[in-house]
C-alpha cells in the first residue's frame, strides 16, 4: 500500500503517517495555514507528539521516508525534502537545534552576512526569510538582512 | 556579473542550467497576441468580439441534480453567514469593484449568485482563487510567477505577496486550477457541501477538544458536475526541469525572488495548460478550517484536481 493509500485510509500505523498527514492538511500550498498548525501544536496532544517524533526521525534518517511522500504532502519550493524539513523544524520549534544539524543554512547565512551575496535571488535556504522580495538591494542591506535572520535563530551565538 | 547563485550552485542543479541560459527573459508568450495557440480563452474570446462574462454565465449542461443542489443551497448548511438571494444579488452588484472575482457572476441566475456570494462571505478563498475569474492567464501567472489572483495591488501581486497575508509570499503548488464558470462552481460547492463525506465535518459543532483540522475530502468531478464535468475545469502546471519538478519549483522561487536586473537574464518558469481530458477521473478537493467564532468547521477552499497521471484514463 502506498503512502497515498495510507493517507486516504487513515492508516495511522503506517510509517510517517502523522508527519505526512499533518503536512498535507496544514501546509499543502492550496490549504496553507502555518499559524493554525502552530496553534494546534500547542495542544500537546498525542498526535502532536507523534508528529514531532516522526519529524525528528525523518531528519535523522531521511532514507526511511517513502519516496516522494514529503513533496506530495507539502509541495515545497526548497528543492529537496531535507532542506524543507530542516526549515520546517526551525520555524516550528525555534530554539531547538535541528536534528542532524543545519550546516547549509548556517553557511548560507554566513555568506550573506559576510557580503559574499551581491544581489537577489538569495540562497534558497534564506529566501523564505527575505522580507523584501525582488527589490534591488545593496550588499550592505543584504548583510543586515542576514544579521537579522541570524539573531532570530541564534540569539545566543555571536555573528559569524 | 558574478553573484552568489551563479558561483556556488553547481551543475548538478538543473535549475541552475536554466538560470545560466543566454536566452532573454521570456515575457509571457501566452499573453502576447496574436499567439493564438497559447493565448488564454478569455483573451481569445475578447479578441473575437464576444463578452466573456455573457458566455460563462450561460453554460447550461450541468446535470439536473447539480442544478437542484444550487436551488436547494442554504448557507447555514456550509456554516456560512446567512444570506438571502436578494441580498446575494445586491452584494455582488455592490462589491464587484473591490472584489472583482464576483463579476463573473454578475449576470448569473439569482440562485447561482446566492452560492457564489455566500462562499465569498465565508472565511475561505475558493471564490477568489478557483472560480472563473482566475481561469486562464491568472492561473498561469499564479503557477509560473506566484502571483496571487486575489491580490488586487498590482505591485504586491508582481512581488508574489499573498492577498490574505501580505507580509508573506503567496503559495502555489506545481499546478493551479479553477472551475471556469460560476454555474459549475456553484454546483460543485452546493453539491459538495451537501455530500455525506463533507457533512460529516460541516454538520456538527466543533468540539473545543478538537485540536486538529480535519483532512481534506476529495469527491469525483463526475459525481458533482456530471459525466462532462471535466469540461468546466481548467488549469496550468509547472513543467519539470530535466524531469525534476522539485528543481523546477526551486527555480521558480529564485526567479520570483530575483531582482529585475538578474531576472532579465533568466528564463521565465515554463508551464503548460492542463487539458479538460486530464480532469476526467479527477476530483474536487474540499479543505476545512475553523469558522470565525470557532464553533464549527467551514470549507476554506475548493478546487478541481486533475487525474493522477499514473492512473489510467477512465
Amino acid at each position: 500500500m502506498s503512502y497515498k493509500d495510507d493517507y486516504r485510509n487513515e492508516n495511522t500505523e503506517a510509517p510517517f503517517y502523522w508527519l505526512i498527514s499533518t503536512l498535507r492538511t496544514y501546509l499543502e500550498p492550496e490549504v496553507y495555514d502555518f499559524d493554525q498548525l502552530v496553534d494546534d501544536l500547542q495542544s500537546r496532544s498525542e498526535w502532536t507528539r507523534q508528529f514531532k517524533d516522526q519529524h525528528r526521525a525523518a531528519l535523522l534518517d531521511p532514507s526511511q521516508l517513502p519516496d516522494g511522500a514529503i513533496y506530495w504532502a507539502a509541495s515545497y519550493d526548497d528543492g529537496n525534502q531535507v532542506r524543507y524539513l530542516r526549515r520546517l523544524w526551525r520555524d516550528l520549534y525555534p530554539g531547538e537545534p535541528v536534528p542532524g544539524g543545519d550546516d547549509e543554512f548556517r553557511e548560507d547565512l554566513r555568506k550573506l552576512i559576510s557580503g559574499e551575496v551581491e544581489h537577489r535571488p538569495l540562497p534558497t535556504t534564506v529566501i523564505e526569510y527575505d522580507d523584501s522580495w525582488g527589490k534591488p538591494a545593496t550588499v550592505e542591506e543584504l548583510q543586515e538582512l542576514g544579521r537579522r535572520i541570524w539573531q532570530r535563530f541564534y540569539p545566543d551565538e555571536p555573528l559569524p | 556579473m558574478g553573484g552568489y547563485w551563479r558561483e556556488t550552485r553547481g551543475a548538478d542543479d538543473p535549475g541552475e542550467r536554466i538560470e545560466q541560459s543566454s536566452q532573454p527573459s521570456t515575457d509571457r508568450p501566452s499573453a502576447s497576441w496574436p499567439n493564438l495557440e497559447a493565448a488564454s480563452t478569455e483573451k481569445l474570446l475578447q479578441a473575437m468580439g464576444y463578452d466573456w462574462k455573457d458566455l460563462t454565465s450561460e453554460v447550461g449542461d450541468l446535470p439536473r441534480e447539480s442544478q437542484a443542489a444550487i436551488e436547494r443551497f442554504e448557507p447555514r448548511q456550509a456554516n456560512l453567514p446567512e444570506l438571502t438571494r436578494e441580498e446575494a444579488g445586491a452584494y455582488i452588484r455592490d462589491t464587484g469593484e473591490t472584489r472583482p472575482w464576483l463579476r463573473t457572476a454578475e449576470r448569473a441566475a439569482p440562485e447561482i449568485q446566492h452560492v457564489v456570494a455566500s462562499v465569498d462571505q465565508g472565511g475561505g478563498h475558493a471564490a477568489e482563487r478557483h472560480e472563473g475569474f482566475t481561469a486562464g492567464e491568472r492561473n498561469e501567472r499564479r503557477v509560473d510567477g506566484l502571483e496571487d489572483p486575489a491580490q488586487l495591488d498590482p505591485d504586491l501581486r508582481a512581488e508574489g505577496k499573498d492577498a490574505m497575508s501580505p507580509e508573506r509570499r503567496h503559495r502555489c503548488g506545481d499546478t493551479a486550477t479553477a472551475i471556469n464558470n460560476p454555474e459549475a462552481f456553484a454546483a460543485a460547492f452546493a453539491r459538495g457541501a451537501a455530500h455525506p463525506d463533507i457533512q460529516a465535518t460541516l454538520g456538527r459543532p466543533r468540539s473545543p477538544e478538537e485540536v486538529r483540522t480535519p483532512r481534506a475530502v476529495e469527491i469525483p468531478i463526475e459525481e458533482l458536475l456530471g459525466e462532462d464535468g471535466a469540461n468546466h475545469c481548467e488549469g496550468h502546471r509547472l513543467l519539470p526541469i530535466d524531469g525534476d519538478i522539485e528543481a523546477a519549483k526551486r527555480y521558480r522561487l529564485r526567479w520570483v525572488n530575483a531582482e529585475p536586473e538578474q531576472r532579465a537574464g533568466m528564463t521565465r518558469p515554463a508551464t503548460e495548460a492542463i487539458t479538460n481530458e486530464e480532469f476526467r477521473g479527477g476530483t474536487i478537493v474540499f479543505a476545512f478550517g475553523v469558522t470565525a467564532d470557532r464553533s464549527h468547521w467551514e470549507i476554506t477552499t475548493m478546487y478541481p484536481k486533475p487525474r493522477d497521471r499514473n492512473e489510467p484514463q477512465p
